[in-house]
């Protein structure tokens, strides 16, 4: 059963690099993504993690599940809110400086080829700070005004 | 056919025979340091297409009226650690893309990864089994559908006939991770058996062969760099591999073999909206004494794809991506003289527009609409006949995926 064509007529080979051209065009004119508005966040880690401090480097590693060993050579564990979170989202952007997205398709990556791990995802900030008390190496992030108990806040250099 | 077909079954249960051999010792090897703490997780995917085509069929009879459904995955995966410095990973997986892949369960990674280096900044290890290859972007997570920039990944640089060759090798990688104040680098290098069969034989002897590739091994190098901000990615494969050939009778071949050098250089850019990304392929193939001629041909391959964010949950891009088999040939028209076979085998343009929707964390639904001049990527086993393909064509291909 003869079908009609999608689009009629091929471009040429002028057109295909136009159309590139315009590709990196428009990519250069996109703006920096804006500073997300609210309350401050900061990271915080189980007491059982020697103080450290972590710069934002130090933090993407970590939430990039690259870094997995404390360096008193205990296993750091990962907890994360959901994708949507309007927290998550925050924390993402001003204290990582990624894109959700990004850190989904790194974590992906990693899971996906069996070199490594995504973090432990959890339901609320609730659960957030009961993990963190809870679990050994845990790190973790909640509103710097909750001025959570039970857990170590970790100084950003 | 049959004999055959038992053949190769056999032929890929002692590769995973292997695998797991190399696994049981190392287990056992390292039984006796295994601490308290055994950690373990599993996991997995699956998706369903359907593909329709005005001309020529690509994951089964496209072109057909209905179109195809035959495009599924079926992934689950997991690791066990049992020691802090040693974990095991592994992927079952069962994929159906038209006659190129049946949807027969397969190993798809089987690893035992030790960790030597644990440090803030600094990791590293190695590898040992059946490995993914780490080429470009992509490779190593294929099959896995949220992971692909597209509903199909470029098919340029990861086009099926050279899946055999691209997909694994079973033998040993290491890996080095270090970030400074530069950013974020990352070397893999690798060294294995691969995994030939009839499309590598297809793509690279021009013909399926009643012979078969020898014990074909891969060297690979990947660097990959990602500048302090992490809007940039960046990365470079190379790799060497050695394919020697054993004609059976009725082949028209000498023993000999093929000798292909893959360079890959990728790159993309992030923005919270837009992210950019590009990659080039180059495949050096030179036969050596199998009585092809001419003996050497380049293979040039690259794609410019453009995604944008609308929200959280919709996204769109737009690709170009383009390949010519000969570098010397890039219209056909020396391969249709020497050949009489239709020009536009050796080449493809490819231009598609997709649409992404996912409506939670686990479901991922793609729509993508293909305008195609040139069949170069397009699979013998599903276009038995060259001479009947249609140079210019048009497909829509539909996915729902889900993860668990």
């Amino acid at each position: 059963m003869p079908r009609p064509h999608l689009i009629s007529r091929p471009m040429g080979q002028l057109g295909t690099w136009l159309c590139c051209l315009l590709l990196c065009c428009v990519a250069s004119l996109t703006v920096a993504a804006e500073k997300p508005a609210g309350p401050s966040i900061a990271v915080y880690t189980n007491t059982d993690v020697p103080p450290v401090k972590l710069s934002s480097d130090l933090l993407r590693s970590i939430f990039g599940m690259r870094s997995t060993v404390w360096p008193n050579g205990q296993r750091i564990q990962v907890f994360v809110l959901p994708d949507k979170h309007p927290l998550h989202r925050r924390f993402s952007k001003s204290v990582l400086g990624l894109f959700p997205y990004q850190l989904r398709q790194v974590w992906d990556r990693a899971v996906f080829s069996g070199t490594g791990e995504a973090p432990v995802q959890v339901a609320d900030e609730l659960e957030m700070l009961q993990r963190l008390q809870t679990t050994a190496g845990a790190i973790g992030y909640l509103p710097l005004e909750s001025d959570p108990e039970g857990v170590s806040l970790v100084q950003q250099p | 056919m049959a004999g055959g077909l038992v053949a190769q079954r056999l032929r890929r249960g002692c590769n995973n025979f292997t695998v797991m051999g190399l696994l049981q010792l190392l287990l056992l090897s390292l039984s006796n340091t295994a601490q308290a703490e055994i950690r373990w997780d599993v996991g997995g995917f699956l998706s369903q297409g359907w593909v329709t085509s005005d001309h020529n069929s690509f994951y089964g009879d496209s072109s057909g009226s209905g179109g195809s459904f035959d495009f599924r995955e079926l992934g689950v995966n997991g690791f066990v650690q049992l020691d802090p410095r040693l974990k095991i990973s592994g992927q079952l997986l069962s994929r159906r893309a038209g006659e190129i892949s049946d949807g027969d369960p397969q190993v798809d990674y089987l690893f035992a990864d030790i960790f030597l280096v644990q440090q803030m900044q600094r990791q590293a290890g190695l590898r040992l089994g059946r490995i993914k290859n780490a080429l470009g972007f992509f490779n190593e997570t294929r099959d896995m559908a949220f992971t692909r920039p597209g509903l199909i990944l470029p098919q340029s640089i990861y086009f099926d006939q050279v899946r055999e060759l691209q997909h694994s090798s079973d033998g040993l990688a290491f890996y080095y991770r270090q970030g400074n104040s530069l950013g974020d680098w990352q070397l893999d290098l690798q060294y294995g058996r691969l995994q030939t069969g009839e499309n590598t034989e297809a793509l690279f002897l021009g013909n399926v062969m009643n012979g078969e590739f020898g014990n074909s091994m891969m060297a690979l190098a990947r660097l990959q760099f990602e500048p302090q901000e992490s809007r940039w990615r960046m990365g470079l494969t190379r790799a060497h591999l050695d394919l020697p050939f054993n004609p059976a009778a009725g082949d028209p071949l000498t023993k000999g073999k093929l000798d292909v050098e893959m360079t890959v250089l990728s790159l993309q850019h992030n923005r919270e909206r837009l992210s950019f990304t590009a990659e080039a392929m180059q495949v050096d193939t030179r036969w050596k004494n199998l009585g092809i001629l001419p003996d050497h041909k380049t293979l040039q391959a690259y794609y410019l794809q453009m995604d944008y964010r609308f929200t959280d949950q919709w996204q769109a891009m737009v690709r170009y991506d383009d390949l010519v088999l000969d570098k010397d040939d890039r219209d056909g028209s020396t391969f249709n003289m020497i050949h009489g076979l239709p020009a536009h085998l050796q080449f493809a343009k490819d231009w598609s527009l997709g649409l992404r929707y996912q409506p939670s964390q686990s479901w991922d639904l793609r729509a993508e609409v293909h305008r195609v001049d040139g069949t170069a990527w397009l699979s013998k086993k599903d276009n038995p006949d060259g001479s009947k393909m249609r140079r210019r064509w048009n497909m829509l291909l539909v996915q729902a995926a889900y993860r668990f």
